[in-house]
């Protein structure tokens, strides 16, 4: 640690951070006094304080929203013939979450997929339909970000993040590089870099997806293996929520780039062990998506 | 943070009180750094005792071991580490061929983090164990807190519960077992843990067992899902991929 605290401006700054500890002060003392004419804008912490023992992130929903900023296309929204009542929604009857497979976003052999697994849904054969954290597969990038009911972790170093959903203690790694592997190997979470910028927010480009159950949101809105995601993740001005503006790339599938927003409410929670596959048995016979299983041990 | 090192038994004299008061805070300057990636060199099915010899089983851990070889081989018994990936619990997630990491972070704690079933360690620095959170979250791999004796990592754990094998061979344990790890680099490249079990009622001493792996900051911790086709192991002595 204390090699790689000599180099650098970030990790001189994620040091102070460190060995001030519980203060949390930022790494004011370290920035030079300056006459007025070059005065900087103000000091700010250099690297947004997602990561703690003390504190965890739980989102505040399942589905994408609109950006609070409208740049582009939107979320995968509901069939308009099939409204979507979530089971937080309120009173009313619960439904399943059938997407709008219409959407002209959508390249025909997407609107096709999503086409065949709402008439899968719908005519009973599949009673609850695909969701991927809800079967213990990981969630992919971005579709990772709508685990709803457990909080995720950060943990940051000045050459990686790690985030850590509490939810099967899936995990993702981004690289603080501003470079991709020449060959990048697709797998569920991709390979994603990232950087900082403004103090307040962490920047990750990820490409390298694989695509066998993976969709970008839970309305099951498939993906190539060129999808390629951004994700903005930045604090709200109170500190309080964590907030991810994304954008989803993919000339294969998407006739334009899709633009989602996803919030996270601070909590405080340690990080339990939970597993997904105990007891996750299909106990009322709804045809639901098979967990990963071994058939045979990997060693 | 230096109030909490208040434990009985455990061997801790004026020494350790006076390290854990250097080292209390965030910081982590002081002490050795052990964080990167590992991945073991060797594994093995039947867990391998330091000093050799058998598993001192009691009485009753000889039967439950016998039941546990009994049902995994007629399958009333299912090894759910392996068919479901849930996690191995410890000892045996140490004995597994697969590369995992150690991070330092976030402060006041230290993540180990195995790329076999994407099984997360959280270790509490500085902190002692809660008994009412060991018998009301048992957990797979158990509850751990660490603290530093020089250049040694050490981590107790209790909390476990009885879901788990010992290892591969369904070597027993019960929901009292408690372990403690003593993790350091012992060469550049080289990072060794041994582990105490200390569990009464099925071992009728305690016993230890020892792992060594190579630090290999070149890889990169892989997606893990169960079932699917995972990262080469023919580097690693002993595997036998069925």
């Amino acid at each position: 640690m204390l090699k790689s605290c000599s180099r650098g401006t970030l990790a001189a700054a994620l040091c102070v951070g460190i060995a001030v500890g519980a203060m949390h002060a930022p790494a004011r003392a370290q920035v030079p006094a300056q006459s007025p004419a070059q005065a900087p804008a103000p000091a700010k912490a250099a690297i947004p304080d997602l990561a703690s023992i003390n504190f965890a992130w739980l989102a505040l929903g399942a589905d994408w929203s609109d950006p609070p900023v409208r740049a582009g296309h939107g979320p995968i929204a509901p069939d308009p013939d099939h409204p979507f009542h979530s089971n937080v929604a309120g009173p009313g009857q619960v439904t399943l979450r059938i997407g709008n497979y219409r959407d002209p976003v959508l390249k025909p052999w997407a609107a096709a997929q999503m086409l065949a697994s709402n008439e899968e849904a719908l005519s009973g054969k599949r009673a609850v339909p695909f969701a991927a954290q809800a079967r213990c597969w990981p969630g992919g990038v971005p579709g990772q970000l709508l685990y709803p009911a457990e909080p995720l972790y950060f943990i940051q170093t000045p050459k990686q993040v790690w985030i850590v959903w509490q939810r099967d203690h899936m995990v993702r790694r981004i690289y603080l590089t501003d470079r991709h592997s020449e060959h990048v190997t697709p797998s569920w979470f991709g390979e994603s870099i990232g950087h900082y910028e403004n103090g307040d927010t962490l920047v990750v480009d990820t490409i390298g997806l694989s695509t066998k159950n993976s969709y970008i949101d839970n309305f099951r809105t498939p993906h190539t293996e060129k999808e390629h995601v951004v994700e903005r993740l930045k604090l709200s001005a109170d500190g309080k929520l964590l907030e991810a503006s994304v954008v989803v790339d993919d000339p294969d599938a998407l006739n334009e780039p899709l633009h989602l927003f996803q919030r996270w409410r601070k909590v405080k929670n340690e990080l339990l062990e939970t597993v997904c596959a105990e007891n996750n048995e299909d106990f009322f016979h709804q045809n639901l998506f098979p967990l990963p299983v071994a058939e045979k041990p990997d060693f | 943070m230096r109030d909490s090192r208040v434990r009985s038994g455990a061997g801790l004299g004026l020494a350790a009180l006076l390290a854990a008061t250097v080292l209390s805070g965030a910081a982590y300057g002081q002490t050795p750094d052990m964080s990167g990636i590992y991945w073991a060199t060797e594994y093995h099915p039947k867990i391998q005792l330091v000093g050799g010899g058998e598993l001192p089983l009691t009485a009753a851990g000889k039967a439950a071991y016998e039941k546990n070889m009994a049902g995994l081989k007629d399958g009333s018994i299912v090894d759910n580490a392996r068919k479901l990936c849930v996690p191995d619990g410890l000892p045996r997630v140490l004995a597994n061929p697969y590369p995992f990491e150690i991070v330092y972070g976030p402060p006041g704690q230290i993540t180990i983090m195995y790329e076999l079933s994407h099984q997360v360690r959280t270790i509490a620095m500085n902190k002692t164990l809660v008994k009412e959170d060991l018998i009301a979250f048992p957990a797979y791999n158990g509850h751990s807190v660490g603290h530093f004796e020089g250049d040694t990592l050490v981590v107790d754990s209790a909390g476990f519960n009885e879901k788990t094998f010992l290892d591969a061979t369904g070597a027993p344990h019960t929901d009292e077992m408690s372990t403690t790890e003593r993790i350091r680099k012992i060469g550049p490249t080289q990072l060794e843990d041994v582990i105490t079990i200390h569990d009464p009622e099925y071992y009728s001493r305690d016993w230890q067992t020892r792992f060594v792996y190579t630090l290999r900051n070149d890889l990169r911790i892989e997606d893990y899902v169960c079932g699917e086709p995972h990262r080469d192991l023919s580097s690693v002595a002993g595997v036998r991929r069925p």
